[in-house]
């Protein structure tokens, strides 16, 4: 009997995605040291997966979600892009059941526009710090503390010290760090676990609604460079693909 | 009867005299709830509702939404129903007993013997003002002055002075004018602090005034209804000695440690409050209740001395945690070179909040508002009261008077009192201060087309609509009428632009 060429074609490709599956499987174990939602080690407690609200970015996440005790970059690639608002969004469904701290050292954040993207205002602190020192200092107090959901904050300047030490605080506790950087951060090497660049997308004529295109620029012990289109609805408040 | 009378309305004083030494006045604060929240900058129809047993019932009203029929009692659906624009908010019995000890306070100054009465339809101050009158010219000048003061703190309040606090309560709550024995007899059987229940056994023999039961046998009283009538008759018309349950008034806890030999190490200072903080917190404890503000005087020959006043966002007695706020508060403070006294005081005190332990865990309970709290101790101590802060929306057209901050102690249920207008269009998330920009171009319905801003020219290719906000000339910002536009740029950023009167354009926020 003579096999089809086709039929053995197609076993011999459905016989080797697994092994890829696994190959990639066991590098994202020993890069990260741990997997979400496995069984870890003693030195590498799994982590809480926190979900974006928003299942489009979700898909484009390693974790498929944000994790607990880490910090992620979101990157504007210019003024006016979004990524602000973007963040604010996931760290409204962040906030869920703890504290939000803003860090806001410029006295800018909006309070409507805040609420509008789903934040709960009572349980948010805004901190104005005087100083560069005092910013880094809040942001390290906040990562550190249980009761703190998320920290959202916005720097121009980050040295690899500072950073590590940043990411060392977010380990030490359960907030997810959002760290809101400008285009020039992205030459700089990072300590984030995840880094997303938010560009602006011009809007359809007819429906006026904002478009964002987020690409997973880096994504610790994963493969990124993945892109999902969104669209913000200001009258449902909500952001899809 | 309204909720707030202004302060030049006549003071609502019922006086009885007579000759005999002990004196009681009682001061009775209307509709206090709604007082209450009246004089937090809240000027709405309001009603309070509290949950009893698995209905939900209102258990105070302003008199805007008892005209539309609201009364307590009600069920809170049919209240909605009947008033849906007034502002339906829970009712927080424990703000309301803690402002009426705020009030206490106020009355020390008036006598040093305070009782307090609360209930749901009852707010009132007691006080023992025997001996005290001749001080103000006279119990009525007392009285007088007692109203004044509670009005500039924004309450309407009626006072009576007789001698049993039964009579006293019966007149300020009951009472027209002045008070005797004769007037006592002819108020309604509701001034003898009897349950409601009571009062309408005593109506169904149509028993309505305190003369009608007084003239009755009073033997023949408690068969028919409890003992608790002739309590309250012998109580009123001072047959029966009634006593007044003081508030406790404790001085408050301080430490001291005083040498010859003056310190100046950071290390010898932080010892000798550590010292000292152990033994107020001691203090504290004996007394169960927790720190909410500390004053720490550091006092020096050589130099001014420094006062150092730490606030705590949660009533705590964790020394580790109340050291590390001082500590962060010595850092960014100005301390005398030279400290020769070193002095704490808790400045305020509260009852500890406890969290019960979770059955199956070994570990201490951990509650996520403790900690987040201790890190807002932590914050204030470095940053002060300015650089931690709750969000606020005012219910403001302009928008840069539609945002605020409150401070941390501020609690939340004030908090929820304020609420934005409802806007449909978006706003951004930074907002600048109008800064002035250049349109080089502006389309045919007015919309801009480019435009200058920091160094860059920007293209417009799409616009909202024009959302105009406008105020009146009599508004505190003045006649303001600007008409705003959300731009979108070739590239899809997206920026929020006004054009005032003058038709100059500005740019007050960008879409980040």
């Amino acid at each position: 009997m003579v096999a089809n060429p086709d039929s053995l074609n197609a076993l011999t490709v459905s016989d080797h995605v697994p092994s890829v599956q696994e190959l990639k499987s066991s590098l994202h174990r020993m890069q990260r040291g741990f997997q979400p939602g496995t069984q870890a080690g003693p030195k590498s407690p799994v982590k809480d997966i926190v979900s974006t609200g928003i299942v489009a970015l979700d898909r484009i996440l390693p974790a498929r979600g944000l994790l607990k005790g880490t910090l992620s970059e979101w990157i504007a690639t210019e003024r006016g892009s979004g990524a602000v608002s973007l963040a604010m969004r996931v760290a409204s469904r962040i906030q869920r059941g703890g504290t939000l701290i803003l860090v806001d050292q410029p006295r800018q954040f909006y309070a409507p526009a805040i609420q509008s993207l789903g934040v709960c205002l009572t349980e948010t602190i805004l901190v104005h710090p005087a100083t560069r020192g005092d910013e880094l200092w809040v942001l390290e107090q906040s990562l550190r503390c249980p009761g703190v959901s998320a920290v959202l904050c916005q720097l121009d300047r980050l040295t690899t010290q500072q950073f590590r030490r940043l990411q060392l605080a977010a380990e030490s506790g359960t907030a997810i760090g959002m760290l809101i950087r400008p285009a020039v951060a992205q030459r700089q090497s990072s300590w984030a676990d995840v880094r997303l660049q938010v560009s602006p997308r011009p809007s359809s004529p007819r429906s006026f609604r904002r478009c964002l295109n987020v690409r997973c620029v880096y994504a610790k012990g994963s493969l990124a460079d993945q892109t999902v289109d969104l669209e913000f609805c200001d009258e449902t408040g909500l952001v899809h693909e | 009867m309204s909720d707030r009378v202004s302060n030049t309305s006549t003071p609502a004083l019922k006086h009885e005299s007579d000759g005999c030494s002990s004196r009681m006045l009682c001061v009775w604060l209307p509709n206090f709830p709604i007082q209450r929240l009246r004089c937090k900058h809240f000027s709405e129809a309001c009603v309070l509702y509290a949950d009893s047993g698995s209905r939900t019932l209102i258990v105070a009203a302003s008199n805007d939404a008892r005209l539309h029929g609201i009364r307590s009692g009600m069920s809170l659906a049919e209240a909605q129903a009947l008033h849906e624009s007034a502002v339906f908010l829970p009712h927080d019995a424990v703000a309301d007993a803690s402002e009426l000890k705020s009030l206490a306070e106020l009355c020390y100054r008036y006598s040093p013997l305070i009782g307090l009465e609360l209930s749901d339809d009852a707010h009132c101050l007691l006080l023992d003002i025997s001996g005290c009158g001749h001080l103000f010219d006279g119990e009525s000048g007392l009285a007088r002055h007692l109203v004044v003061d509670l009005a500039e703190r924004g309450y309407f309040a009626h006072v009576a002075i007789a001698r049993t606090i039964g009579a006293a309560w019966a007149i300020a709550r009951y009472g027209h004018c002045t008070g005797s024995d004769r007037r006592l007899k002819s108020l309604p059987v509701q001034a003898l602090r009897i349950p409601d229940k009571l009062v309408s056994r005593l109506c169904e023999f149509d028993l309505q005034t305190i003369g009608q039961l007084d003239a009755l046998p009073r033997n023949s009283l408690p068969s028919r209804f409890g003992k608790l009538i002739n309590e309250r008759l012998g109580q009123i018309f001072g047959h029966r000695p009634e006593l007044l349950v003081f508030l406790s008034r404790l001085e408050p806890a301080s430490a001291e440690w005083t040498t010859n030999e003056a310190i100046c190490h950071p290390k010898a200072i932080q010892h000798v409050c550590t010292e000292l903080l152990a033994e107020l917190l001691e203090t504290l404890k004996n007394r169960s209740e927790g720190l909410l503000r500390l004053t720490l005087r550091l006092e020096s020959d050589t130099s001014a001395s420094a006062v150092l006043k730490i606030g705590l966002a949660r009533p705590t007695d964790s020394l580790k945690h109340i050291l590390h706020v001082v500590q962060l508060k010595l850092d960014t403070t100005t301390i005398p070179e030279w400290i020769h006294s070193v002095h704490l005081e808790a400045s305020d005190v509260s009852s500890l909040q406890v969290q019960q332990r979770s059955l199956f865990s070994s570990q201490e309970p951990i509650a996520n508002g403790g900690s987040a709290g201790k890190l807002a101790d932590r914050l204030i101590a470095r940053l002060g009261n300015d650089g931690v802060v709750h969000p606020r929306v005012l219910p403001e057209a302009v928008p840069e008077q539609a945002s605020s901050v409150s401070p941390l102690s501020e609690p939340f249920t004030e908090m929820a009192l304020s609420a934005g207008l409802q806007i449909a269009s978006a706003r951004p998330v930074f907002l600048r201060r109008p800064e002035t920009i250049q349109v080089t171009a502006i389309g045919k319905n007015g919309t801009p087309l480019h435009f200058g801003w920091s160094g860059r020219c920007y293209q417009i290719v799409c616009c909202t609509t024009v959302e105009r906000i406008a105020t009146g000339w009599w508004q505190e910002s003045g006649s303001i009428q600007r008409d705003y536009y959300q731009a979108e740029t070739q590239s899809g950023a997206r920026f929020w632009l006004f054009r005032d009167r003058t038709g100059e354009w500005f740019l007050h926020g960008v879409f980040e």
